[in-house]
């Protein structure tokens, strides 16, 4: 009896002891944690305390950033990580070591709202909220979460001239910057032209007649048609997203292809683009697209990419987004269509609105921006800035898109010239940059500028050409959507709260634009019905708010 | 001994008669608690303790100051929620699809129990339970990827439909049938599992008693009727209180999963709410807070009030 008295306690014991060691770590990694309110982590690496505060090379005292980007782990995970050249020297060069937070992109946004209510956010970090969530950017903002920008960006000057866009100077508070936009382009007037693809069928199109781009959305349809006739089976139009269901508005009222953010002036008032008399017609032309069969039957169910992936397959005539550019990609669509080349996937330009312009998509030249943590020292705070305009320059966004010079490419009369097999990437070689590398761009205007390498596998090859010629071909025949940024990114209490019902991708306003297309009801006075709902939401406030901010600042 | 002494003894307190009954419970059966004392604590930290986070449904979140730091702000925050009109729509959502589930989707285990306790005994009756209980074990995202394919314009359902010569159908856009298919793909996933507890009451019947009864004269429905179902309607009993004090939990994994822009209408629930409100819109944790502390609430008030209905009116016991 004894014994089994002692043998029960034992177990009980253990079993406490157990739950105490579960609830232990989080214990003693908050006991660790450095007065300034660094975690432990961040302590062991940084230098101690007593060292000299400041040097005369600000790049002496080793610093270690915890950085959040999508699927940075994975790169960091991979086998060939530690033989990542590109990384390792741009960590001597800055005299940095890099700790991995993972986000993905099922996640990023709550993870990273968490993470700031628990003050756990990594030094930098990746997310969308300066242009999509204006209310939490100037919370966080103002509660010293972010960390603000310092005034003189002189040491930083890839930072200080995209801070200098007019799409990005409307975003400060209180006077200050608290992020830094992940730009493709330095140059504003090319961004935007190849964010609405619309990919097709050259090879289906010019079978079925139609060898150029449509001059009309009514020579759009007939193309649509006369392809599906030839290919009964396929879907005509496939979307990748919810976002590009908009694209053909490009054609109607292009302003609208932005409806979750875009302001309009109508008659003297400054409205929401959603808002405006033009919304119900460019509405109804989607409507009609559903409705007449050419819209994929299933564009409301899918989840993101299932329709690209038709088109990949040979089973849609169009995909309106969807990277292409991706190798796999390109190769999957090569190994589903055997009968096709890759060169018969076509970029097509949008067609003409009423006005005879064609219009390329235009809101902000980037949809999320690298934020700091407030957390950071000054000194940390200079090495992340430093990290971040490097990585924002040429020098780099050759390294992403060539790899080193004399390695992985040669210049021949002045072209980058692969030095790689058909079957080696660059993603394979330097996983860690990979993923890593687009912190703080997406080097876009580097391939733009026409300096990536001819990439050795010749479908890769083809449609880097075909992109390469269509973004040269609508960014001098179109023009950018006429948005103005003052307007569009102006934050008043109203704008931000009815912003809070128009942009979330569950249950915002491009949700209300699918209920519409799939209703069998009059999509013109569904339209209305819809602007009318957000009388509830805050629309009138919002637009009271706005223009009387417009009058004081002087805007027309 | 002396009378005083001895006075002194027999008013001298039993120090274990003093104890209150609890403690004596507990000193009685020390090891039992001993043994239960992980788990207890295990609810303690990670379901009491995070509690206090209900605190905020009546303050305003501040970033810097944290949840005890941030500024109260008295029923700001429910006037917020009962102004919005998504929680409106989410509230009245929430309501119809449990009371469906409850009317459809409870009795179904209690069925399907009662159905494989008249299948013979043997290998048969292990392998249909298999089949109905593997379900339960597969996630709402991979259910939700089959149940699209099935349903998509050139899946299997509208291959039948054509094969029959009729028309094509988007049942997932469809908000009467899209519920529909909540409550049918629920009862596939779940009724096997559920059926578990009632098989277990239904294995605790002494044979003999069908022995008997079936010496009587008793058809297979009238044994089932006057032995089988007496035993099971007390488990459904307790299922059916818990399951009314679960009202407000529409079921977050399967809605969220299978729901579309086309559908949010009839399907967006109060959890699908709170997440969106807490994660994506600029509403907030104070609001997402506020819409979980309503909802706790009603679930608390109609758990007690089917318990007091099982108990009073139905002669049941409950909880």
């Amino acid at each position: 009896m004894r014994n089994k008295k002692r043998f029960v306690t034992a177990i009980s014991l253990l079993a406490f002891a157990t739950v105490f060691a579960g609830c232990s770590s989080n214990n003693d990694s908050d006991s660790s944690a450095s007065s300034s309110g660094q975690p432990a982590s961040e302590q062991t690496a940084s230098p101690s305390a007593s060292e000299p505060a400041a040097s005369a090379d600000p790049l002496a005292k080793p610093q270690e950033l915890s950085v959040a980007i999508w699927d940075i782990q994975d790169g960091f995970d991979n086998p060939e990580a530690k033989n990542d050249t590109i990384y390792n020297d741009l960590t001597k060069k800055l005299n940095i070591t890099v700790k991995p937070v993972q986000i993905t992109w099922n996640d990023w946004q709550e993870k990273e709202k968490v993470w700031a209510a628990s003050a756990q956010l990594p030094d930098i970090f990746a997310n969308a909220i300066a242009t999509d969530n204006r209310s939490l950017y100037s919370t966080w903002a103002k509660q010293g979460v972010l960390k603000a920008l310092p005034d003189d960006l002189s040491a930083y000057p890839n930072i200080a001239q995209v801070m200098e866009l007019p799409s990005a100077k409307p975003l400060t508070v209180d006077g200050k910057f608290y992020m830094v936009p992940r730009v493709g382009f330095l140059d504003g007037s090319s961004a935007g032209v190849m964010d609405r693809p619309i990919l097709y069928r050259k090879d289906w199109a010019a079978q079925a007649g139609y060898t150029s781009d449509p001059n009309s959305y009514e020579e759009f349809v007939a193309m649509v048609k006369a392809v599906m006739a030839q290919h009964p089976d396929a879907t005509g139009i496939a979307i990748n997203n919810k976002d590009y269901l908009l694209t053909p508005m490009l054609g109607s009222f292009p302003e609208l292809a932005s409806m979750k953010d875009a302001w309009v002036n109508e008659d003297g008032t400054w409205i929401p683009a959603f808002a405006s008399a033009k919304a119900p017609d460019a509405v109804k032309q989607i409507w009609e697209l559903y409705h007449n069969g050419l819209l994929d039957k299933d564009f409301a169910i899918q989840k993101d990419a299932d329709g690209f992936r038709k088109f990949l397959n040979g089973q849609a005539f169009i995909s309106l987004g969807g990277n292409i550019r991706d190798p796999n990609n390109i190769e999957a669509f090569a190994k589903a269509n055997p009968d096709a080349k890759v060169s018969d996937i076509g970029y097509m330009s949008i067609w003409p609105t009423a006005d005879g312009n064609r219009y390329n998509f235009g809101l902000t030249p980037y949809w999320s921006e690298t934020f700091f943590s407030n957390k950071l020292d000054d000194e940390k705070f200079d090495r992340a800035l430093r990290l971040v305009d490097y990585m924002m320059s040429e020098e780099y966004s050759a390294l992403i898109s060539n790899g080193i010079e004399g390695v992985d490419y040669k210049l021949e009369d002045g072209k980058a010239v692969s030095l790689l097999g058909t079957e080696q990437t660059l993603v394979q070689k330097y996983p860690i940059t990979s993923k890593f590398g687009y912190l703080a761009s997406w080097h876009s205007q580097f391939e733009a500028e026409g300096k990536k390498v001819v990439n050795a596998n010749p479908n890769v090859a083809a449609i880097d050409t075909a992109a390469s010629e269509a973004f040269n071909r609508f960014k001098s025949e179109n023009k950018a959507s006429p948005i103005n940024f003052e307007i569009t990114l102006m934050s008043t209490p109203a704008k931000d709260k009815l912003a809070g019902a128009l942009t979330p991708n569950n249950g915002g306003i491009v949700d209300e634009l699918f209920n519409v297309v799939l209703s069998k009801s009059d999509p013109v006075e569904a339209w209305k019905k819809v602007v009318k709902s957000y009388d509830a939401k805050g629309l009138q406030d919002a637009i009271t708010e706005v223009n009387a901010e417009a009058k004081e600042m002087g805007i027309q | 001994m002396s009378n005083s002494v001895q006075t002194a003894l027999q008013h001298k307190p039993d120090p274990r008669r003093s104890r209150s009954p609890l403690r004596n419970e507990i000193s009685k059966h020390k090891y039992l608690y001993i043994l239960v004392a992980p788990t207890i604590l295990f609810y303690l930290l990670f379901t009491y303790v995070p509690m206090y986070g209900i605190v905020l449904a009546f303050k305003e979140f501040d970033y810097s100051k944290g949840i005890f730091g941030s500024p109260w702000i008295g029923f700001g925050n429910f006037s917020n929620v009962f102004a919005n009109p998504d929680f409106l729509n989410a509230f009245r959502n929430t309501v119809l699809i449990s009371f469906g589930r409850l009317l459809i989707e409870f009795p179904a285990p209690i069925l399907l129990a009662l159905l494989l306790n008249e299948v013979s005994k043997g290998k048969l009756t292990r392998v249909i339970q298999t089949v109905f209980t593997f379900p339960h074990f597969i996630s709402w995202v991979v259910i939700s990827g089959i149940l699209v394919g099935i349903f998509s314009s050139q899946g299997l359902y509208n291959q039948l439909l054509f094969l029959f010569g009729l028309e094509g159908r988007s049942v997932l856009t469809d908000g009467p049938s899209f519920t529909a298919v909540l409550f049918l793909s629920n009862i596939w996933k779940e009724a096997g599992w559920s059926a578990i507890l009632y098989l277990a009451a239904i294995a605790g019947i002494n044979p003999e008693l069908y022995e008997a009864a079936a010496v009587d004269g008793a058809n297979r429905f009238q044994q089932m009727k006057a032995i089988t179902w007496p035993v099971v309607k007390s488990t459904a009993a307790v299922l059916l209180i818990l399951a009314v004090g679960n009202i407000m939990n529409g079921g977050f994994d399967q809605i969220f999963n299978l729901y579309n822009p086309a559908v949010y209408k009839y399907s967006d629930i109060l959890d699908t709410l709170v997440y969106r409100s807490a994660f994506q819109d600029a509403t907030g944790f104070g609001f997402s807070t506020t819409v979980g502390f309503l909802k706790s609430v009603i679930n608390c008030a109609l758990l007690l009030a089917a318990n007091y209905f099982i108990k009073t009116v139905a002669k049941e016991e409950g909880l």
